[in-house]
């Protein structure tokens, strides 16, 4: 389903004259349509005995956006850095290939291309505003894993089968028990 | 090009004394007539493979000071598997550090030992020192980030931003390659890009390529984290940097870094990318010893190591500064006592000495097999 001001957003782009920032504000529109669309749809609290299980099955539809859009947001803020680095080196190339072209002047355009993108993307890489964005594509990954496991351990229960938390349990059982073991015989090994 | 390259590392000879769980601690063999009385534990970190110290004949830490004299342990702490999932930085600082130290005091018959803590290793052999005055005698620092305020690295940056609790809630132990991914991205063109150009500008060259295979082998040879370690380690140091203020707390009980009373030598990468000098020198500042310095070298986090240059000049200095320490009540400072051994088999550590007592072993029993399986009708190799 298309808004009108999604399809004047497309129109653009197809002509041909469209910035990177207009697809991105193009995927943001269709997302946010989504979101008041489907997702509400999907979000939707439902009743009757297969309840509990469809309303996880639906909350996938939402985590996966969620892990989508951090990522196409994350991966999007490097397109910016790549432009500004592309910019300054076809700058340093064209005085480079003037003249004579040898394998020393490809390797000198070479190892100015590495410390001209080094440098750009170490002033994009320290901004807080990346740091922001790669936790929350950290995050939202995170969530969407989350979802995935408990997903897999409610088919695994239905098996009879031990899932992720029974292990862990039995994992933290032993942890204690052994440090409770270690203390104890410290404590026989004083004594005698 | 294709040629199959065997790659060792870590093949300065060593047995191991003591394992427990995943931890094994290895005393190696020593390499000078006179020996130092008083030994020195190297604490690795808990991220990447402590191999990096020996990583090759020549450029290797431990052998440098096994050739000045020095008695040398060190832990491996292996690599954690989800069993391990629950261990804490008390199970690591108060449980397999201390342990490896009592059974360095027990070996030795000494009161105290020499502490050498790599990177986290040195952050974890910092808080122990503090913790346990009385049983460290020297306590060397190196490239180990004990200030997490700084800018200056794109980890402290970044950690900031991250919800540790979510990432060890959901993944447990956080995997090796999770944390290669986000070493990769603090300088991606040089990591990713300009360094296997500059391997194949000499993959002619057979020295250059090994050197380069042992590096690439330790720099994705990484092992998990352990995940509640990994939650106090970023989220007290990284987050909060509880350390420097004195107020991160193990077990309840609180690091105060003004315990640390005996003499202390922080050594620092300047060029420092991983950890930053400016998280490393204010140890000096925090601690209470009198004797107390701090050698600042133009490198690299693992120049220190792998740097022809450095790695001689780093490791001869802190063998002095180690010599002129390791008196014990005013005696020599050389002993040619050494401890009683055990010997156990260790993985790649073995070397030559524990594999041959091995194959006499195998030697001696193969008597009694039938002709055909006597070991003169196979091939063995050393």
């Amino acid at each position: 389903m298309m808004t009108e001001e999604q399809l004047k957003k497309m129109a653009e782009i197809t002509r041909g004259a469209a910035s990177p920032e207009a697809y991105k504000e193009f995927y943001n529109l269709w997302t946010k349509t989504y979101e008041e669309t489907f997702g509400k749809f999907l979000g939707m609290t439902l009743l009757g005995p297969a309840k509990e299980i469809t309303e996880k099955f639906f909350k996938g539809f939402e985590v996966f956006t969620k892990f989508y859009k951090a990522w196409m947001n994350f991966y999007f803020k490097f397109y910016r850095p790549w432009t500004e680095a592309m910019g300054k080196m076809r700058d340093v190339t064209s005085k480079m290939m003037k003249g004579e072209i040898t394998i020393e002047s490809y390797k000198e355009s070479y190892n100015a291309w590495i410390s001209t993108y080094e440098e750009t993307f170490d002033k994009f890489l320290r901004s807080d505003e990346f740091a922001s964005d790669f936790g929350a594509f950290i995050n939202s990954f995170l969530d969407f894993r989350k979802y995935y496991e408990d997903v897999s351990q409610g088919y695994l229960k239905t098996m009879s089968l031990p899932t992720k938390s029974d292990i862990d349990e039995i994992n933290r059982e032993i942890h204690l028990l052994k440090k409770q073991v270690r203390e104890l015989s410290g404590q026989v090994k004083a004594l005698s | 090009m294709f040629k199959n390259f065997d790659i060792d590392v870590g093949t300065t000879p060593s047995e191991v004394v003591y394992e427990e769980d995943k931890f094994k601690l290895l005393h190696y063999y020593p390499m000078a007539e006179k020996i130092h009385p008083v030994p020195l534990l190297i604490v690795y970190a808990l991220v990447n493979r402590f191999y990096m110290l020996d990583l090759q004949p020549d450029r290797s830490m431990i052998r440098r000071l096994l050739e000045q004299g020095m008695d040398i342990y060190l832990i491996d702490w292996g690599y954690p598997s989800r069993a391990d999932k629950f261990l804490t930085l008390d199970d690591y600082i108060n449980g397999y550090i201390d342990r490896a130290v009592e059974i360095i005091k027990k070996r030795s018959g000494i009161n105290k030992i020499s502490l050498l803590g790599v990177c986290q290793g040195g952050t974890l052999s910092v808080m122990y020192a503090a913790l346990h005055p009385d049983k460290v005698k020297n306590l060397i620092a190196v490239v180990a980030p004990i200030d997490f305020s700084t800018q200056a690295g794109l980890l402290h940056i970044w950690v900031k931003y991250f919800d540790v609790d979510k990432i060890v809630d959901t993944l447990g132990n956080v995997p090796g390659d999770f944390l290669n991914n986000i070493f990769l991205l603090l300088n991606p063109f040089r990591l990713i890009i300009d360094k296997y150009v500059t391997f194949l500008e000499h993959v002619d060259n057979v020295e250059f390529t090994k050197n380069f295979l042992r590096m690439e082998k330790w720099i994705f040879d990484s092992p998990d984290q352990a995940g509640e370690a990994f939650r106090q380690f970023l989220k007290d140091c990284y987050q909060k940097n509880l350390l420097i203020k004195n107020e991160m707390r193990i077990d309840g009980k609180r690091i105060d870094l003004r315990k640390i009373n005996m003499p202390v030598l922080n050594i620092v990468a300047e060029l420092d990318h991983i950890v930053p000098a400016d998280a490393c020198k204010p140890l000096e500042e925090a601690v209470s010893s009198k004797d107390k310095k701090t050698l600042i070298f133009p490198t690299k986090h693992i120049g220190l190591f792998v740097s022809s240059k450095f790695q001689k000049e780093v490791w001869s200095k802190v063998g002095e500064w180690l010599r002129l320490r390791s008196n014990i009540n005013g005696e020599s400072s050389f002993t040619s006592q050494l401890p009683k051994t055990t010997i156990k088999m260790h993985e790649k550590n073995t070397a030559r000495p524990i594999q041959r007592s091995f194959t006499n072993k195998m030697l001696k029993i193969a008597k009694f097999l039938p002709e055909k399986l006597q070991p003169s009708n196979f091939k063995l190799k050393y």
